[in-house]
């Protein structure tokens, strides 16, 4: 019986087991994924990019690959402390491939931060001084500014899930091994994430001991969904084409025609893209076991921009709903219209342009205030705080009337981010 | 059914306009309970039972579900116990 791997079904406590052939299907089936993301990439036809700067060498796309699959398969054949030794030591090994020098500066600076998790504002103090010298020397030595780039792109957001849930559970000790691996975990060094798959510190803790066959299986769906969309956009780009004929219509003068090709670029390209690479993501992730739902909640067909909010960057909003808006809201409970509005404000015109804030002092290379984040934001946040405060939502019987919804609400986004936030942003800062 | 669990059952109804629901249904996924009637849900619980709620037991997920809810408010009220 030394074929048998022990596994855990979810929820049912009790072992199920995985033979040694079903393994080796699995590993077929993720190898054919990983090695068709490889020659896509190779290809041109994805980025494997998160809304990020190209931080990888093109050559080092089928090293990560292919360390990130050693982990799994080391770690798939593990349970308990075995298993979460494979997970650190492949994470560990994928990491150093992406960037040596990135991995040591980061372990230093999570044994730091770990240090000081029991005196919660000092770990707070920490993190803010670091911020703080991150953006100091922004346009100075390339290496401290990539590994600032990475802190602001990757990092800021399990930051402040890990700070959030110490504050919340302050006597609970965090192992330094799992707050390692929540930050150097494997998949995150082959797609660096920006807002996208951010798991909560417990939820991902829970998934490092165990192999669950179920949320392996539906990573891999997750990856294959992932690769149809980055193809279906990619067909868009290359037959349609709509971001090179809007900037060509705006060239020309012409500004209709611009903003009905920009309309389409965003819904797209840049939708569907931001779809495809989060899509490959969280199924990396829940590959190796962690239970992380979609970062996407079929956003497309949401009714209304406060529908819109809800389906679009789950991960995000739920860090953003605990950090900014139940403080709000508990508070001032007794007066339920106004802790509403005012909790409205702190997710978007507060917690939001902080969020944003990191990335876009290092990705410009000058401290400035995200103008452009906060313009969006005080477009959404009225719309979104009038829906929560009439609460009322019923949707639209016909189809017609469900169509005509969604592209009212596609509109409306599209205004808010592409047209008057990226409009401000470019008419104050210059750039896009 | 409890005189408890009918309370609970009766208040979400009335919040969330459905009463096709299970016991153990998740009241947030299924849209019963949304931002604003959160609240209302939060200050019904609080001067019906007098207890406290804080932002750590709505994280921790007591206000689930109704099952979720009647644990939380035994464990709160011992007393409640012969109510639920």
């Amino acid at each position: 019986m030394a074929a048998i791997v022990e596994n855990w079904g979810p929820e049912r406590g009790r072992p199920r087991r995985a033979t040694i052939a079903e393994t080796g299907r699995v590993a077929l089936v993720l190898a054919s994924l990983l090695g068709v993301l490889v020659v896509l990439r190779a290809a041109g036809v994805t980025t494997l990019l998160a809304w990020t700067l190209p931080v990888i060498e093109d050559a080092r796309y089928p090293l990560l690959f292919a360390a990130y699959f050693a982990t799994w398969w080391f770690a798939r054949r593990t349970s308990g402390d075995a298993r979460k030794a494979a997970l650190l030591g492949g994470s560990i090994a994928t990491a150093a491939i992406f960037d040596a020098t990135f991995l040591a500066l980061s372990l230093v600076w999570i044994c730091g931060l770990h240090a000081l998790l029991r005196r919660w504002w000092l770990a707070v103090a920490y993190v803010v001084v670091t911020y703080a010298g991150a953006f100091a020397t922004v346009d100075g030595d390339p290496l401290v500014w990539r590994w600032g780039y990475l802190l602001a792109v990757s990092y800021t957001f399990r930051i402040a899930w890990l700070l959030h849930q110490v504050r919340l559970h302050p006597g609970e000790h965090v192992e330094l091994r799992d707050v390692v691996l929540y930050f150097v975990f494997a998949p995150f060094f082959v797609i660096v994430p920006y807002m996208i798959a951010i798991p909560r510190l417990d939820r991902f803790c829970a998934g490092l001991p165990r192999h669950d066959l179920e949320v392996e299986r539906s990573g891999l769906r997750m990856i294959a969904w992932g690769i149809v969309l980055s193809v279906a956009t990619w067909v868009v780009r290359e037959a349609y084409g709509p971001s090179v004929l809007g900037l060509a219509s705006l060239a020309r003068g012409d500004y209709a025609m611009g903003f009905v090709h920009g309309c389409f670029s965003y819904m797209l390209e840049h939708l569907l893209l931001a779809l495809a690479i989060a899509s490959v993501l969280v199924g990396m992730v829940r590959v190796l076991g962690i239970d992380l739902g979609p970062s996407f909640d079929q956003p497309l067909r949401a009714q209304s921009v406060n529908e819109w909010w809800r389906r679009w960057n789950t991960h995000f909003r739920d860090l953003l709903v605990e950090l900014f808006y139940y403080p709000v809201v508990m508070r001032l409970r007794r007066r339920r219209k106004l802790a509403v509005v005012l909790g409205c404000a702190s997710v978007f015109l507060v917690g939001s342009t902080l969020f944003h804030l990191p990335n876009h002092v290092m990705k410009r290379g000058v401290v400035t205030f995200p103008i452009g984040v906060f313009a969006e934001s005080l477009v959404v946040c009225p719309l979104v705080a009038f829906a929560l405060v009439k609460n009322r939502e019923t949707p639209a019987k016909s189809p017609a009337r469900r169509v005509l919804r969604v592209l009212t609400t596609l509109l409306l986004v599209y205004v808010a981010v592409v047209i008057v936030g990226r409009g401000v942003q470019r008419a104050v800062l210059g750039a896009p | 059914m409890s005189q408890l669990r009918q309370q609970l059952r009766e208040i979400l109804v009335k919040l969330g306009g459905k009463s096709e629901f299970s016991d153990s249904q998740d009241v947030f996924a299924t849209s019963i309970v949304r931002s604003m009637n959160l609240l209302e849900l939060i200050c019904f619980l609080e001067d019906m039972y007098r207890i406290e709620i804080s932002q750590r037991d709505v994280f921790d997920g007591n206000l689930k579900s109704v099952d979720r809810m009647l644990a939380f408010l035994v464990d709160r009220r011992p007393e409640l116990a012969t109510c639920a």
